[in-house]
């Protein structure tokens, strides 16, 4: 329980694969497609080296702007996000987790997560914006409801799949 | 030990480093190894919007309608000043040959006659959707993979985006950013700039596109092995999407294949010469932003 197991990674594949054949091609009228891998960046082991972990969110990034022919938003995003994670976390926890080799954001209670990750889908939803629409201002009431709506529906996935798949309950 | 293994030094002579050099050298490196994680991030940040940029069609707009528009404005300026240097010289001989004449005019006593020409009537305005809009070649460029054409006319002159742009021998490229006073086109010669072509005989549409190659070849794609076409044939532009108005030249057909596809392969002989343009002339149709935006309500994402 102290280290991540082999049916974490099956857990994240799981996750990815529906995300790139499900998520991306509900097409929803107008609206862009939500993102349940969040899920993985932010549930990724804290005692791996970060710099890989930036690594690994950048390639994650990267094979899903392919699967949406988008090219460089999500993989900017994803590291974005990766590198920020770091900070919000010291931020939650009163306490540098760098040398806690055994911490597990696993075993966090469902209230815990979720004020730990709308903030980061909220950043990674308006990182995705600013790429996707640049300095474009045309329609720009539609389209802040409709990513409005996609945060939502992002957090709902990403929550929803926490408590499916990746929650521990804690054993005393 | 001007050039001793730095991290053999640092192990074993910690205390006194006297190396400029080397101080240096580890100074740097203990300064990496700290911000390994932040120069990761930003190295892979700036990678992925480069990428975006490169890759994304809309992205690039963005960025050629903030460099290019501001690089053709100071090109234009630089043309004024060459234009003003160069006149000087011109004027002179003007004024020397201005002055033989009217010698010449004085010796035989010759009466000067004042024409004024009537205007005449503007034909393509009158009657019609498409409106010509005279303008020049301010900067260009025909080297690269994706070549584009700043022109000296603007919204103001009524340049819409996404309006075609043709001169004397055939087409040239297609508007993609407008400014008060310039606009910028995508060349026929860009990878990105894709174009409805028909055949003159038979009338198929194909897309016309080109594959960076050779300057005055692209490919007609999307033409149907059942279509009766031949080498020599001319190809023309098509009103589908009312970018160009229907039959401007475009070139002819020089080879025909048929590839193991439902389509032929054809290569297509550019009749416009791209080295040396100057006039051109931009079609604007009145009601093509009307169809776009109703093109768009139905396909939301590209």
């Amino acid at each position: 329980m102290n280290t991540t197991n082999w049916l974490f990674w099956l857990k994240c594949v799981a996750v990815f694969l529906i995300q790139i054949l499900l998520i991306n091609n509900l097409h929803v009228q107008l609206l862009p497609a939500p993102n349940i891998y969040i899920v993985i960046i932010l549930m990724f082991p804290v005692y791996i080296n970060r710099v890989f972990a930036i690594i690994a969110a950048f390639i994650l990034g990267f094979i899903q702007d392919i699967f949406t022919q988008s090219l460089g938003y999500h993989a900017f995003s994803a590291c974005t996000l990766m590198y920020v994670r770091q900070y919000w976390l010291i931020f939650l926890l009163g306490r540098t987790i760098e040398e806690d080799k055994y911490y597990n954001l696993n075993q966090n209670s469902p209230a815990w997560i979720l004020s730990y990750f709308i903030p980061m889908i909220v950043l990674y939803q308006v990182l995705w914006f600013f790429m996707n629409n640049g300095m474009n201002i045309q329609e720009l009431g539609i389209k802040i409801f409709n990513s409005f709506i996609v945060i939502l529906l992002s957090l709902f996935l990403c929550f929803s799949s926490f408590v499916l798949f990746f929650m521990e309950r804690k054993t005393r | 030990m001007p050039h001793a293994d730095i991290a053999h030094y640092s192990l074993f002579y910690t205390v006194k480093v006297t190396n400029f050099a080397t101080a240096t050298m580890r100074n740097l490196l203990l300064l990496i190894i700290r911000f390994k994680v932040t120069l990761i991030w930003l190295g892979l940040s700036v990678l992925s919007v480069v990428i975006s940029v490169q890759y994304n069609r809309k992205n690039n707009e963005t960025f050629h309608n903030y460099t290019s528009v501001t690089s053709s404005y100071l090109e234009n300026t630089r043309a004024k000043f060459m234009k003003r240097y160069y006149t000087r010289q011109e004027n002179e001989a003007l004024r020397a040959e201005n002055l033989r004449l009217r010698q010449e005019l004085m010796n035989k006593n010759y009466h000067i006659r004042r024409l004024s020409f009537p205007k005449p009537p503007d034909t393509l305005s009158l009657n019609s959707d498409w409106t010509l809009i005279p303008a020049r070649v301010v900067n260009q460029t025909i080297h690269k993979q994706y070549n584009f054409i700043s022109i000296n006319a603007g919204s103001q002159d009524g340049v819409a985006k996404g309006d075609g742009v043709i001169s004397a021998q055939g087409i040239v490229g297609i508007v993609i950013a407008v400014s008060k006073n310039y606009c910028v086109a995508a060349s026929i010669l860009n990878k990105n700039t894709k174009v409805r072509a028909k055949t003159s005989v038979e009338g198929s549409v194909g897309i016309l596109e080109w594959k960076g190659d050779k300057i005055n070849t692209a490919k007609l794609n999307y033409v149907p092995t059942h279509v009766l076409i031949q080498p020599n044939d001319i190809v023309v532009t098509s009103s589908y999407a009312n970018i160009f108005p229907d039959g401007i030249l475009i070139g002819r057909l020089k080879d025909v294949q048929k590839s193991g596809t439902n389509f032929f392969d054809i290569n297509v002989e550019l009749s416009t010469n791209f080295s040396r343009l100057t006039d051109v002339y931009i079609t604007h149709h009145r009601t093509r932003g009307e169809l776009e935006d109703i093109e768009k309500r139905i396909i939301p994402h590209e």
